[in-house]
């Protein structure tokens, strides 16, 4: 597969030329199965910075999270194994640390939360406990100290009686409240990056603001880097950025939070926009992207958009677009398009 | 309410909280107690004994010559000559036979001591047993010549000492004409071993837990739940430790005995060659052994055993023997639950067996959950060839007949190499493993998929610690019931192997070795009460495996109904 040198052409973010706390470069993530291999993630090319919001949006199964679970290297393999490219975090290529090693960055460096706060709690253990856990593992506390973190941290993302509720255990908590409690495990040992894989989906819209909005707080108290997977296009435009758009393993359109919003120039990009619904436009039929997302085992050739994309050409069938700056953006703005949208739409 | 009270707290109140599974805690409590306390409550040893056996003293007195005599000889030999004279046919080395024989000589002196104490004319004993100090020890530095003098000097004495020193036994009047005076032994507890002691004396402990448990939390920590909780640890230290502290205590009081007694202890009060001031014997003064001639197949108390009994004395069967510290012949207490082929009280032989069948079943299930629980979590969580090999490893157990296979390996192992027991709940626990292998594999597939594992790997959790902290304790439930049901069968198990002939040894009973005893409905009895202790046993560990359950799986939140 031959590329061009990626960093070249991605665009930086907009405090000028600060190192990138992580940096993928061309990451193949890839799943043997039966029929062949799945190429779930295929060349992702994506920067962070620190106390930078990075927001990653695709449809389901477009490979945003197992490039978070590749990132932490916790793909299962077998089936999974990494196919190419690097992770550099900090300048480290965690691809190619011991697993000792990997083990002291996870949760301490680099945390993680899930979309299910309902399965990602241990329920034979109170919540404390499982907070205590992480502070122990990679801070060597006492127990008695690191319980007394546990109820620090829970107070920190606003639980009220932290004490008490420290004693819980899971399913005698809410919705939200676990999804407080996954929070305060992931920060609890201060990491630098906060990956966050869909943290609000499971929950309702009230919780749903109220967690993105201690999410912030934390990021602005603890100036941590966060990288948002979500679907819901509406969290992007609040907590982050910037923006990348995944599409079938690839990071296809890549800018400003604002600037995407506003000009976005690949037809996927148009499309996911345009599906959203408006209060603006009540009662009306919303457009949806024809076809569906490709499956990882039979990828298109060229353009992996082409088969669903109103402006395909001979081109798109025959060569995959790389990302590129955008013409004439303004900043920051790639594209991996060969006929970008030029205008608003 | 309940966030107030923390796992454990949960756990126990849930497990007691239905009736008729305290029930079943409180009958294994009892039937382990029953199997802990069978030498206390069945023996044929008194607890205490006051009093004097003129026997052993006669033995003493008789025997001290012989034993000097030999003690002269093999110093006056020295080892060169003892090797030659021994080198034929093998055997101690010249050290350990001077030991033997000076221990033999100290022996009957002490015992002799211990019935002549006041007596003017035991002190000569002191001076045999220095003189025969001074022989060992010149003996052993080599100096052989004064060894012989004092060794000879002894065998002087020694002979002085048996003419003289003749008791006034009530059964010879007018052979001896020193008076003896009673000496207080504690005949059971020296028959009781360390290992025995130490769970006799965690089980008491246990069992009066609530007792004492309630008195330190309200005493001693005031009643503050965050302290009662930090002083768990502490408690359970503490009965371990008791528990250690009386096994050693008792290893030393029942180690050094100086009685030369063989003989029961029962036989020798009944015929006079004991003469008694003070005896206290068990509730049932039965041995598990003892057989009695007399009283073959003696049915229940309740079923006409007690009213049959005087019958016999007449005509032909032999006449019912009644010990001293037995119940009369008529009494129902004698043989309350009657006896077998062989005259054995089944009451007590029912306490003793319980021992080797609680334990088979035991110790099986513990070392099969573990085994199980491995192999099942290693082939579940890192899955890929491991799981394969695993898989097949468990598929190829599996299709082994386990009952044949403990059969073959228990019929060749040599009971003197490895004793049965330990050799049939090992083989138990090696070819039964698998159905605890099969679902911890299922409950770990299950969960490896769930968040909260990942979450721990994200954490930055180890392999090993994600399975042990992470995933087993969510997949003890299922395990721990299997682990009950695991006891069960081991019970079974044993039971089979014992009725089969090829269970521990005789006359050691078990349950399943007393089932097997007699296969005639005439004598229900002998198959009746076993088979219902096991029954009662297997239903206990199901309920309380079921219990379990559900009683570790916080989702079940029955407190809030």
């Amino acid at each position: 597969m031959k590329r061009e040198d990626p960093s070249a052409t991605l665009p930086r973010g907009t405090a000028g030329a600060r190192a990138p706390l992580l940096a993928l470069r061309g990451l193949c993530t890839y799943f043997r199965g039966e029929t062949g291999v799945a190429r779930a993630v295929d060349g992702v090319d994506l920067e962070i910075l620190p106390r930078e919001t990075v927001g990653l949006v695709g449809e389901s199964g477009c490979g945003k999270s197992v490039t978070a679970l590749s990132i932490l290297r916790l793909v299962p393999d077998p089936p999974g194994f990494h196919a190419g490219g690097e992770i550099r975090f900090a300048g480290r290529d965690l691809l190619r640390l011991p697993a000792a090693e990997m083990r002291r960055i996870r949760g301490n460096e680099v945390a993680m939360i899930f979309q299910e706060p309902m399965t990602a709690l241990n329920p034979v253990f109170a919540v404390g406990e499982q907070i205590a856990e992480a502070v122990r593992l990679h801070q060597g506390l006492s127990r008695r100290e690191a319980s007394a973190r546990a109820a620090r941290m829970l107070e920190q993302v606003g639980i009220p009686d932290p004490a008490r509720r420290a004693r819980s255990y899971p399913h005698q908590l809410s919705g939200g409240m676990r999804q407080r409690v996954m929070i305060a495990m992931a920060v609890s040992c201060g990491p630098r990056l906060l990956i966050a894989d869909e943290p609000t989906t499971a929950l309702d819209v009230t919780v749903q603001a109220q967690i993105l909005a201690l999410l912030a707080d934390l990021q602005r108290r603890t100036g941590m880097s966060m990288l948002l997977i979500t679907h819901d296009l509406g969290v992007v435009a609040e907590t982050a950025d910037r923006v990348a758009v995944m599409y079938a393993g690839r990071v296809v359109e890549h800018a400003g939070v604002r600037e995407l919003f506003a000009r976005p120039r690949h037809p996927y990009t148009v499309g996911l926009l345009r599906s959203r619904p408006d209060l603006a436009r009540p009662g009306e039929r919303l457009p949806a992207i024809e076809g569906a997302v490709p499956s990882a085992f039979a990828l298109p050739a060229g353009c992996r958009f082409h088969p669903r994309c109103p402006r395909a050409a001979a081109r798109c069938v025959a060569e995959e677009p790389a990302l590129l700056p955008a013409p004439a953006a303004a900043g920051e703005h790639a594209v991996a398009c060969h006929f970008p949208v030029a205008e608003e739409p | 309410m309940n966030e107030t009270r923390d796992a454990w707290e949960q756990v126990v109140g849930r497990l007691v909280r239905r009736r008729l599974v305290r029930a079943a805690l409180v009958v294994l409590a009892l039937l382990y107690a029953g199997a802990i306390y069978a030498p206390l409550l069945a023996s044929d040893r008194p607890y205490v004994l006051v009093g004097i056996d003129y026997r052993e003293y006669g033995e003493a007195r008789r025997t001290l010559l012989p034993a000097t005599t030999n003690l002269a000889r093999l110093l006056r030999e020295g080892p060169e000559e003892y090797g030659a004279r021994r080198a034929a046919s093998g055997g101690f080395g010249w050290e350990e036979a001077v030991a033997a024989e000076e221990e033999a000589a100290a022996r009957r002196v002490a015992t002799m001591q211990a019935y002549l104490a006041g007596e003017p004319r035991a002190a000569v004993l002191g001076d045999l047993s220095a003189r025969v100090d001074a022989a060992v020890a010149a003996g052993r530095s080599g100096d052989r010549e004064r060894a012989t003098a004092h060794a000879d000097a002894a065998r002087e004495l020694a002979g002085a000492i048996q003419t003289s020193l003749a008791a006034r036994d009530p059964r010879r009047p007018g052979e001896g004409e020193v008076t003896l005076r009673p000496v207080r032994r504690h005949p059971l507890w020296q028959a009781i071993g360390a290992t025995e002691l130490f769970f006799m004396v965690l089980w008491t402990l246990v069992l009066l837990g609530p007792l004492w448990g309630r008195a330190v939390d309200r005493l001693l920590l005031g009643g503050d739940p965050t302290r009662i909780r930090r002083a768990r640890a502490a408690k359970l230290a503490a009965v371990l430790a008791l528990s250690l502290l009386g096994a050693l205590a008792g290893g030393r009081g029942g180690g050094g005995s100086t009685s030369l007694e063989s003989a029961s202890i029962k036989a020798g009060l009944t015929s006079g060659d004991i003469v008694a001031t003070r005896v206290v014997f068990p509730p049932l003064s039965f041995g598990f052994a003892e057989l009695r001639a007399g009283e073959r197949l003696r049915p229940p108390s309740w079923a006409g055993g007690a009213a049959r009994a005087p019958a016999g004395a007449g005509a032909g069967p032999p006449e019912v023997e009644v010990l001293y510290g037995e119940p009369a012949a008529a009494s129902p207490w004698r043989h309350l639950l009657g006896t077998d082929s062989l005259g054995r009280d089944l009451l007590v032989r029912l306490l003793w067996g319980g021992r080797i069948s609680l334990t088979v079943g035991l110790v099986s299930a513990v070392l099969l959950v573990l085994i199980g629980t491995a192999v099942g979590a290693a082939a579940g969580y890192f899955g890929g060839w491991i799981d394969l090999v695993l898989s097949r490893v468990i598929e190829v157990v599996l299709c082994i007949p386990a009952f044949f296979l403990i059969l073959t390996v228990v019929a060749f192992t040599d009971p003197a190499v490895v004793p049965p027991l330990v050799a049939i709940a090992v083989v138990i626990a090696l070819v039964r493993w698998t159905g605890v292998a099969r679902l911890a594999r299922a409950e770990v597939l299950r969960l490896r998929e769930l968040e909260f594992t990942l979450a721990a790997r994200a954490l930055g959790a180890s392999a090993l610690r994600t399975i042990f902290r992470h995933v087993l304790p969510n997949a003890i439930g299922p395990i721990l019931v299997a682990g009950a049901f695991a006891v069960a069968a081991g019970i079974l198990t044993e039971s089979a192997l014992s009725f089969l002939g090829l269970g521990v040894s005789h006359p050691i009973p078990s349950w399943g070795a007393l089932a097997t005893e007699s296969r005639s409905p005439a004598h229900w009895w002998i198959q009746v009460f076993p088979g219902l202790l096991i029954f009662v046993t297997v239903v206990c560990y199901n309920l309380v495996g079921d219990a379990i359950r559900d009683a570790v799986d916080p989702r079940m939140r029955i407190e809030s109904r």
